[in-house]
């Protein structure tokens, strides 16, 4: 192998995207000038919270993934109007979030519209209290599913996510007191649901 | 007392403070501590919820959507424009008035700058994507300069100008790019797993392995068809090869499929590289990005109307701008192509590939280096530029068929039509003398193109010894590119006043168009590359024989305003 031959198998880029790293807003930036890897990486980055918005408006499976990977090309298509100055997380949130609503839309019944509960992962690694966990956890997310989409979805940016009111108003799209009430009435309406 | 409401008692269960008289209340009323009680377990078992976990793939299933939905785009803008300029010619040609053929004409040239943005944008990936509305403002400016040129052939060639000559005019310039345009988008979609410079046509290799190992069944094929192999990493089992006749290329994408690899080709060097490995679920909520691929995986970056800047430490794969400058600080390996601005290597860049400016210039610093080939042409030979976008380059036809060849042939012929035409009327002295020369002397011709091939490498090796002559080397270049061309257009009118077609009626744009033809005939048939070879000769040394197309102040040899009789 010549010398060309050796610098070119060298994976450089492994390097580079630590640096990268390194430095807020450089991967939202490099990805606005149009550079496929540093999106790629933002994917990745963003990845578990933009499907876990969307497997809880649309409920787990095909939809749910359909939708975030939507919602990521939307993104890639769109990214020249990104603001880089602005949390990227909340911009790929909000074009989720409308995508999945959309598809509720065309699902007619946004109202009544019940999803299908996500797949259940209980966060405590106690055996002994695993299956009342999941028990407990199967109650929320059915609860959950049968909710308004608006309060299940900032009840999940609020509590899954720990957005702040003022993430969550950008991402929704509505004043910081619309978002507070809704999820006042959502936690209601998930404990009515419960009962 | 009245109980607490709702959102107070909420407040209170996410850890506000009680008011006066708010904590006596809640001391004596179990309903509102209830309340609050099941708020705060609600809180604590939401926050024990996880996440449905990411399908495997995700991030890489994402960048696969994106990748198909910008081939669609590519190929719809130009099938959106494609149509509405058919009909366009189509009313032009049906209504036989002077403002119908001019739109005719205005859509012919639309369509010709719509095939080369096509062209461009499929060399740079997001451009369509987020400047499209700047392209089509690029394609409307293209089109009111084709106009205006158009006209002006109009009134200089065709005097009484004749619906069948705009007809086949417009179509030759308007549907072949535009079919090669969307083709390209397509012959784009073959192989993803094959990078870099692959030809059009690869070799066809037989091979019969039984229990070879991947890196060694990769080696076999790169011998069978005369590749440097450098397998840099390779996985999976053994595999069994009985192939007959097979194109190299096709062999090593189907091994490559079976084992998730890549393969980046420079020159004849293949590299076989792992493919960016599909993104496992992270295991937590805010994930490092994967480490990024090796040098199969590297991206193209491409922007309008500013700089770029591949930075110390960044590696990036092909480069396209296009109104503005690129400076390169890190590693480029593919090629570096702009249109309107300059290109800068400073002392820590590289650049593996070929350097290409349009309108600019190329600044390498001493300590920066360009591996390929330069060429900086100025705004002046904006033309040269146009003609590489609209013919394609045939290499750029990666993995592509019978059509894509053909069309990619086509799209060659029709802007060496449309250039030829331009030459032909704004220099039609010259071309007259370059023609008579080839008709006079042919083989003096050809001896004297004999020499000038041979003299301009040894020209260019004198003038890079004196070191201040280096600065002349790419116009000595250019100089023989034009020559050839303007030597090309002699010989294109040549073949066209001999063939004996459409004898009744061959004005100058019929020969042109007769002789473009011919190219495109022999660019495509086996051999057909020598003839032209020995055509670009014969061109070249007439032009040299007229001291650069000095007219003769002979009358013009093709009388374009009258017809031509059988026996000429």
């Amino acid at each position: 192998m010549d010398a060309l031959s050796a610098f070119r198998a060298i994976p450089l880029f492994a390097v580079v995207a630590r640096d990268r790293e390194a430095e807020p807003g450089t991967l939202e930036r490099a990805a606005r000038s149009g550079d496929r890897q540093a999106f790629a990486a933002l994917v990745s980055r963003h990845q578990m919270d933009v499907h876990a918005l969307c497997a809880r408006i649309l409920g787990s499976g095909d939809d749910a993934r359909d939708a975030a990977q939507e919602a990521f090309v939307r993104a890639f298509f769109a990214i020249g109007r990104y603001d880089p100055n602005l949390p990227f997380v909340a911009w790929i949130l909000r074009i989720a979030r409308n995508h999945c609503l959309d598809v509720l839309r065309r699902r007619r019944d946004r109202k009544t519209d019940l999803v299908e509960a996500p797949e259940v992962a209980s966060a405590e690694p106690d055996a002994e209290s695993r299956a009342v966990d999941r028990e407990t956890a199967r109650r929320i997310e059915g609860a959950m599913a049968a909710i308004d989409v608006r309060y299940r979805e900032v009840l999940t940016l609020y509590h899954l996510h720990g957005r702040t009111y003022a993430e969550i108003a950008r991402i929704v799209d509505a004043p910081i007191g619309t978002v507070m009430s809704w999820i006042y009435r959502g936690r209601r309406a998930l404990r009515e649901a419960l009962r | 007392m009245t109980h607490v409401d709702d959102v107070r008692l909420q407040d209170l269960a996410s850890g506000a403070a009680p008011q006066a008289g708010e904590a006596e209340h809640l001391a004596s009323c179990t309903a509102c501590s209830a309340q609050i009680d099941g708020y705060r377990a609600l809180a604590e078992v939401l926050g024990t919820l996880r996440p449905a976990p990411v399908p495997e793939g995700f991030a890489r299933a994402v960048m696969e959507r994106i990748e198909v939905r910008q081939r669609k785009v590519r190929r719809d803008v130009a099938l959106a424009l494609a149509i509405p300029m058919a009909l366009l010619v189509a009313i032009g040609v049906a209504a036989r008035e002077p403002i119908a053929r001019a739109i005719a004409e205005g859509a012919a040239g639309i369509a010709i700058w719509t095939a080369a943005a096509a062209r461009a944008a499929r060399f740079a990936a997001p451009l369509l994507s987020a400047f499209g509305p700047y392209l089509a403002l690029a394609a409307l400016a293209g089109a009111l300069a084709s106009f205006v040129i158009l006209r002006r052939i109009v009134e200089v060639l065709i005097m009484r100008p004749r619906v069948k000559d705009v007809v086949v005019s417009s179509l030759l310039a308007f549907l072949l790019p535009a079919i090669a345009g969307a083709t390209d988008a397509a012959a784009a979609a073959r192989s993803p797993r094959l990078l870099g410079d692959w030809p059009a046509e690869e070799r066809r290799i037989t091979l019969d392995l039984e229990g070879a190992l991947p890196g060694e069944a990769v080696a076999k094929v790169g011998e069978a068809a005369g590749w440097s192999v450098v397998v840099a990493a390779v996985g999976g089992g053994p595999v069994t090869l009985h192939l007959q006749g097979v194109p190299a290329d096709q062999a090593l994408a189907s091994l490559l499929e079976a084992w998730d690899m890549q393969a980046h080709r420079v020159g004849s060097l293949v590299t076989i590289l792992a493919a960016p490995a599909p993104t496992p679920a992270p295991p937590s909520s805010l994930p490092l990005p994967p480490p990024a691929p090796p040098k199969a995986g590297a991206v193209d970056r491409a922007v309008m109307g500013s700089d770029i800047v591949i930075r110390e430490g960044e590696t990036v794969h092909d480069v396209a701008a296009t109104g503005g400058d690129v400076v390169v600080h890190g590693t480029v390996q593919g090629d570096v192509a702009v249109m309107g601005g300059d290109v800068r290597v400073s002392d820590t860049g590289h650049v593996f590939g070929d350097v290409s400016v349009a309108g600019g210039e190329i600044d390498l610093e001493e300590g920066g280096r360009i591996d390929g080939s330069r060429s900086a042409i100025g705004s002046s030979d904006a033309a040269q530029a146009m003609l590489g976008l609209a013919g394609g380059r045939r290499h750029a036809h990666r993995g592509g068929g019978f059509f894509s060849n053909l069309f990619g042939s086509l799209a060659q012929g029709a802007a060496f039509f449309v250039l030829a035409l331009l030459l032909s009327v704004f220099a039609k002295d010259r071309i007259n003398a370059v023609t008579e020369e080839i008709r006079k002397r042919p083989v003096e011709s050809f001896g004297r193109g004999l020499v000038g091939v041979l003299a301009v490498p040894v020209l260019t090796v004198l003038l890079v010894i004196t070191v201040i002559g280096i600065l002349v080397v790419p116009f000595l270049w250019i100089a023989a590119g034009l020559a050839t061309f303007a030597g090309m257009t002699s010989i294109a009118l040549l073949v066209g006043e001999h063939l004996p077609v459409a004898e009744s009626r061959k004005t100058q744009i019929v020969c042109l168009a007769i002789g473009a033809a011919v190219f495109t005939v022999l660019d495509l048939v086996p051999f057909g590359s020598i003839a032209l070879a020995g055509a670009g000769l014969l061109a070249f040394g007439a032009v040299l024989r007229t001291r650069f197309a000095r007219p003769n102040g002979k009358p013009p040899v093709i009388d374009e305003f009258a017809y031509r009789s059988p026996a000429g």
